[in-house]
C-alpha cells in the first residue's frame, strides 16, 4: 500500500467526518462553477493567465531585475535567498537589526516550506499566525491541511473547546460566528502589540516594483498596519510583468479558490510610510531547478488557489493529511514530487486520472498529466512501487495473449470465489469483487445471443 | 558570486523557449447598467450602498446611514470628523468603535471592489476602525479589473492602495460565512455626485 493509501485509511476511519470534508470542499467547488460560468470570457482569462505566466517564467531574471529595480527605488529593500536556510537567514537578520521579538504573519505557504516560524522560535521570536485557520492549525500544533482552507477538516466543537482552553471562551460554545469574534479580539491584541509583521506575496509587480497581497480577513493589512517593520516573502515564480498582467489574475483567483468574485482586500504595497521599512525577500529554494524541468516547469505558473484541491475525489476524501508533502491534492503530489520522489512518491496513486484538476486550474495547469508522467519516469528513478509493478507486468502478458486471457476468464468464472474476494488482495478493502459472468461477452457476441441493434433507416 | 548572481545565472540556463506575452485585447464582460451591477456585487460580499444626494450635508448623509458622528474618523473636506487620523501620531489611536469615512477613486462593477489608494497619513486607518465608509463618484464605476487599472483614474503614484470589496469575512470555521474578522465588520460604499 502506498503511504497515500496508508494515511488515507486513518482519516476515512471517521466516516462521517469524511463524508462532511467531501461534502464542504464539494460546495466550494460547485461555487466556483457558477462563478466561472457567470464570465462570459472565463476560457480566454484562463488562456490568457497562463500565456502570462509562460512569457514571465521564460524571461525570468529580467522581470525579478526590473522588479528589484524599481521596488529599490520606491524605497523597499529586495533579498535574494537560494533555499529555505539563506531565507530564514536573512528574515532572522532583519528582525535582529530591527529588534523585536513578536511578529504577526499571514498566510504564507512559502514560511510552511521553509520551516520558518520554528527557526525563528529557536531565534526568541515568536511568530502568530493571524488567520483564523492558520491560527487555529497552530494552536492545535497542527499543519494546515488545505492552502486556502487550512482547517477544513477540523469541526466547529473542536475549536470550541479549543477556544475555551486558548482564549477562555464559554465552554461549549461552537457558534462559528461567536468563536470568529472571540479569535477577532484575543489576536487584535496581538495586533497591537507585535513589533514585526511578516506577509507572502500573491503577485510581485515588475514594471512597478509594487506586490499585491490578497486576503478577506484584512488579516494581512492589519498585521501591517501597526509596526514598522513589514518583511515580505516570495517565490520567484511570483513575478509577473505588468498591472493588466495582475488584472486577468485578481479575475480569477478568488472565483477560482473560493468561488467569491475577487477577494475583500487586493492589497498593493509599493512605497514604505515615512519611517516604515518593506523587506521584500525572493527565495528559489529548487524553483530554478523545477524550470529546467521540461516536463514539469508548468507547475510554477501556480497561483495556489487550491481548486484543484477542492475538485479533486482524491483529496475531498482522504484529507490533507493523507499527503506526505506539506501541500496536498494534485498540486501538492506534483510539487512533492519535483522536491523528492524519493521521499513523496507515495502520493502519486493519491489520484484517479480524471483530470478534473486540469479543467478548473485558473492557470490552465496539467497537473493530471503531470502526475501520469511521474507514474511513467518512477521507474526509470527506481522508485516504483514493486507490487504494482508485478501486477502490470502480468496484466501485460496476460493483455497481449489471447489464448491466456480468455483462458484466465474462464477459470475466474469457475475458480470459487474466495480464490480472488479475500483480504490478501487489496482491491478488496472496503469492497467486493465483482463476480465474473459464467460466459463473456465475447463469447455471447459469437454465438449471437445479443440482440444486434437495427441499423437505422435513412 | 551572490545569491541573486547565482539564482540569474540558473535562470539563464533553465533552456525554457521563449514565450510571447499576449496581447490582453479580448473582448470582456460588458454591463448594461454598471451602477446597478457593482450595488448587487457590494451586497453580495455584504456590504451595502447609499447615495448622497445633492444639498443634503455630510453631518445628515451619514446619520441617515445610521452612523454615529462621535465616532467618525475623516479627512475628507465636507465630513464632520470627530478624529482627524492625520494628527494621531500612533496609528493604534486608530483602533477600536470608529468609523472611517474615506475616498474611493474607482469601483468595479464585475466584483463590488473600490480601489483606495492610501489618502491619510496612516494606512490603518483603512482597517483598524470597527467600520468603514467610502465615497465613491458614480462616474468612477468601470466594468472588470482590467477596465480599473487600465483607467487613467488609476493613478499610479500610490504608496499603499486597495482593491476593498465588502467588510472583512472568514469561513474557516466550518465554511460558516462570519463577517468581521479581523477589518471593518462594516462596509457601505456612499455613491457621491461626479468627480470634477
Amino acid at each position: 500500500m502506498s503511504t497515500h493509501a496508508k494515511a488515507a485509511a486513518k482519516f476515512l476511519a471517521d466516516r462521517d467526518r469524511a463524508a462532511w470534508h467531501d461534502r464542504a470542499l464539494y460546495l466550494v467547488r460547485e461555487k466556483r462553477d457558477r462563478m466561472a460560468h457567470s464570465v462570459p470570457e472565463w476560457e480566454t482569462l484562463r488562456q490568457a493567465a497562463s500565456d502570462i505566466k509562460l512569457h514571465t517564467l521564460s524571461h525570468l531574471g529580467h522581470y525579478l531585475e526590473q522588479f528589484e529595480r524599481n521596488a529599490t527605488a520606491n524605497g523597499m529593500i529586495v533579498h535574494w535567498a537560494e533555499d529555505a536556510e539563506a531565507m530564514n537567514r536573512i528574515v532572522g537578520q532583519i528582525v535582529r537589526e530591527h529588534g523585536g521579538r513578536k511578529l504577526v504573519k499571514s498566510k504564507s505557504m512559502l514560511s510552511e516550506e521553509c520551516g520558518l516560524t520554528p527557526y525563528l522560535a529557536e531565534q526568541g521570536v515568536e511568530a502568530v499566525e493571524s488567520d483564523l485557520g492558520e491560527r487555529i492549525m497552530q494552536l492545535m500544533h497542527r499543519p494546515p491541511s488545505h492552502i486556502v482552507l487550512p482547517a477544513i477538516h477540523v469541526r466547529r466543537e473542536e475549536v470550541g473547546a479549543l477556544f475555551e482552553r486558548e482564549m477562555a471562551t464559554e465552554p461549549g460554545n461552537s457558534d462559528p460566528t461567536y468563536l470568529t469574534h472571540a479569535a477577532r479580539k484575543c489576536l487584535r491584541e496581538t495586533f497591537r502589540t507585535a513589533d514585526i509583521s511578516m506577509t507572502g506575496v500573491n503577485f510581485a509587480i515588475a514594471a512597478e516594483g509594487s506586490f499585491a497581497v490578497c486576503t478577506n480577513e484584512g488579516n494581512a493589512d492589519l498585521g501591517t498596519s501597526f509596526p514598522d517593520l513589514h518583511i515580505a516573502i516570495m517565490g520567484l515564480e511570483k513575478v509577473i510583468p505588468d498591472y493588466a498582467s495582475l488584472a486577468v489574475f485578481t479575475r480569477l483567483l478568488a472565483r477560482s479558490a473560493t468561488g467569491q468574485p475577487v477577494t475583500t482586500y487586493t492589497s498593493l504595497y509599493r512605497r514604505p510610510e515615512p519611517g516604515k521599512e518593506i523587506h521584500v525577500v525572493i527565495v528559489d529554494n529548487g524553483r530554478t531547478e523545477s524550470l529546467c524541468n521540461e516536463a514539469h516547469r508548468n507547475m510554477l505558473k501556480c497561483l495556489r488557489c487550491g481548486a484543484c484541491m477542492n475538485t479533486c475525489p482524491v483529496y475531498r476524501r482522504s484529507g490533507g493529511y493523507s499527503y506526505s508533502y506539506f501541500i496536498p491534492g494534485p498540486l501538492g503530489i506534483n510539487l512533492g514530487m519535483l522536491r523528492s520522489p524519493e521521499r513523496y512518491g507515495g502520493n502519486v496513486s493519491g489520484c484517479s486520472l480524471c483530470y478534473s484538476c486540469s479543467n478548473v486550474c485558473p492557470a490552465r495547469i496539467d497537473l493530471g498529466e503531470q502526475i501520469y508522467a511521474w507514474r511513467q519516469e518512477m521507474d526509470a528513478d527506481g522508485v516504483a512501487d514493486p507490487q504494482k509493478k508485478m501486477m502490470v507486468k502480468t496484466m501485460n502478458v496476460l493483455m497481449r495473449h489471447k489464448g491466456l486471457f480468455y483462458t484466465a476468464i474462464k477459470g475466474a468464472a469457475l475458480a470459487p470465489r474466495f480464490v480472488y474476494n479475500n483480504r490478501f488482495n487489496p482491491w478488496c478493502a472496503g469492497r467486493e469483487m465483482p463476480r465474473f459472468a459464467r460466459r463473456s461477452f465475447n463469447e455471447l457476441w459469437k454465438s449471437g445471443m445479443i440482440d444486434q441493434p437495427k441499423k437505422e433507416e435513412k | 558570486m551572490d545569491a541573486k548572481q547565482k539564482i540569474l545565472q540558473r535562470l539563464s540556463q533553465s533552456g525554457m523557449p521563449e514565450h510571447p506575452m499576449p496581447v490582453l485585447d479580448f473582448e470582456r464582460e460588458h454591463f448594461d447598467d454598471p451602477v446597478a451591477s457593482f450595488r448587487q456585487a457590494v451586497e453580495a460580499s455584504g456590504g451595502r450602498v447609499a447615495e448622497w444626494p445633492d444639498g443634503v450635508s455630510g453631518a445628515e448623509m451619514l446619520t441617515s446611514l445610521g452612523i454615529e458622528l462621535s465616532r467618525v474618523v475623516s479627512n475628507v473636506t465636507g465630513i464632520p470628523a470627530a478624529l482627524d487620523p492625520d494628527e494621531v501620531e500612533d496609528p493604534r489611536e486608530l483602533d477600536g468603535e470608529k468609523t472611517a469615512v474615506v475616498e474611493g477613486v474607482l469601483g468595479v462593477a464585475e466584483n463590488g471592489a473600490v480601489w483606495i489608494p492610501q489618502r491619510a497619513r496612516h494606512k490603518a486607518l483603512y482597517f483598524a476602525p470597527e467600520e468603514i465608509v467610502v465615497l465613491l463618484p458614480r462616474d468612477g464605476i468601470v466594468a472588470t479589473m482590467q477596465d480599473a487599472v487600465a483607467d487613467e483614474r488609476f493613478n499610479r503614484d500610490f504608496g499603499f492602495g486597495c482593491f476593498m470589496s465588502g467588510p472583512s469575512k472568514t469561513a474557516d470555521i466550518e465554511q460558516a460565512l462570519v463577517f468581521g474578522a479581523h477589518g471593518p465588520m462594516k462596509l457601505t460604499v456612499v455613491l457621491c455626485r461626479d468627480a470634477e
